[in-house]
């Protein structure tokens, strides 16, 4: 018996399938690594709004001008990340597509989880040093109960800032990253094998 | 189209699922997670088909660009050698030549168990690189190897 043959009759069905083929499809949720990822950003963006109205709701709680400066460069960084996330949000399909051929489908999908993780290089080099230098001075100021120029007066007030600074953005950058990876991390090695496995690299 | 019509007509072709699952799944668990994939990726998406190609080349590509995408729960299987193939075989099995096949297929690399199991089902060379995605030439290469690795494992078939 040919190859062919045996592989033509050798297609049956099992009781698993026979299950999905009479399940309710409304039932069912899409376990795409992108879909996780729309949610994924949705929630993110969800946070981001309400962190932004919490910076805005300190402004009227807050005397201190750096902090202002500190307020408003977030919230306008912050507005920034969450246009880039909708962006990004609009434009990673729900679905499958099947028009595309499989190496299509696997660099969109490859090109969707690096975008995302541009974003948060974003968020952690433009949002974190900023937010935590405005908690660090609004910490300082309220807890010595002394102005802002007071509290930094002292050089080593400015030292201990610049390592926390220094200490805090690395910690988080490392930290999402590696969250990140353990989330996607294999998946995304997955794709890229794939990917080299039909001729390319990325 | 209705659920009830649109399942129907994913039963007839139920077969070329079954077969691309059962090269890729490494457990019942997967096999349920990338079957309920694969039936709700066809739900969705059907709306757009519009029969340019065949209902069958539509899922078959469905169905290998959903199995590459989603996120497996265990590592991939790779026999690499033949006698660790060997061990995987039950002699009991009903259709011992076709379970043989299956276990043969699923020692090449994964992209070269879709482009067999095109060949097998009948798509010429150029048909498979334009749902794969690569060149003709690469698709000859990639299946001329995969052959040979088959007829070694396969010599008594």
């Amino acid at each position: 018996m040919d190859l062919e043959n045996i592989w033509k009759s050798s297609g049956e069905s099992d009781k698993i399938l026979h299950q999905a083929l009479h399940k309710d499809i409304s039932t069912m949720q899409s376990k795409l690594p992108l879909k996780k990822l729309k949610n994924s950003l949705l929630s993110g963006m969800v946070w981001a709004v309400l962190i932004t109205a919490g910076y805005m709701a300190l402004y009227f709680f807050v005397n201190i001008w750096q902090v202002y400066i500190a307020l408003t460069t977030l919230i306008v960084f912050n507005i920034w990340i969450m246009i880039e996330s909708w962006k990004l949000y609009k434009s990673i399909p729900e679905t499958i597509t099947p028009g595309l051929s499989v190496k299509q489908e696997l660099e969109k999908n490859y090109a969707g989880f690096k975008d995302w993780w541009r974003i948060q290089q974003r968020v952690s080099l433009f949002v974190y040093p900023i937010a935590v230098a405005g908690g660090f001075i609004l910490g300082g100021t309220l807890g010595s109960g002394k102005s802002v120029e007071a509290f930094l007066y002292k050089p080593q007030m400015l030292m201990i800032l610049a390592i926390t600074i220094a200490v805090v953005v690395p910690v988080c950058y490392f930290g999402a990253k590696w969250m990140f990876g353990i989330a996607y991390g294999k998946h995304l090695n997955n794709i890229k094998m794939l990917i080299s496995e039909l001729g390319n690299t990325v | 189209m209705s659920e009830k019509e649109f399942l129907s007509q994913l039963k007839e072709h139920q077969n070329i699922i079954y077969k691309l699952v059962r090269l890729y799944a490494n457990s019942a668990e997967d096999k349920k997670d990338i079957y309920q994939e694969i039936v709700l990726q066809a739900w969705k998406t059907y709306p757009a088909f519009r029969g340019d190609a065949k209902f069958g080349t539509w899922l078959y590509r469905l169905c290998l660009n959903t199995i590459f995408t989603l996120q497996r729960k265990k590592n991939r299987i790779d026999y690499t050698d033949t006698s660790q193939y060997e061990e995987q075989l039950t002699t009991t099995s009903v259709n011992y030549e076709a379970e043989r096949l299956y276990k043969a297929i699923r020692t090449l690399p994964e992209t070269e168990r879709a482009i067999i199991s095109l060949h097998l089902d009948g798509y010429d060379n150029k048909e498979i690189s334009g749902i794969i995605g690569i060149t003709s030439n690469l698709t000859g290469v990639k299946l001329h190897r995969a052959k040979q690795q088959l007829a070694n494992l396969l010599k008594d078939i």
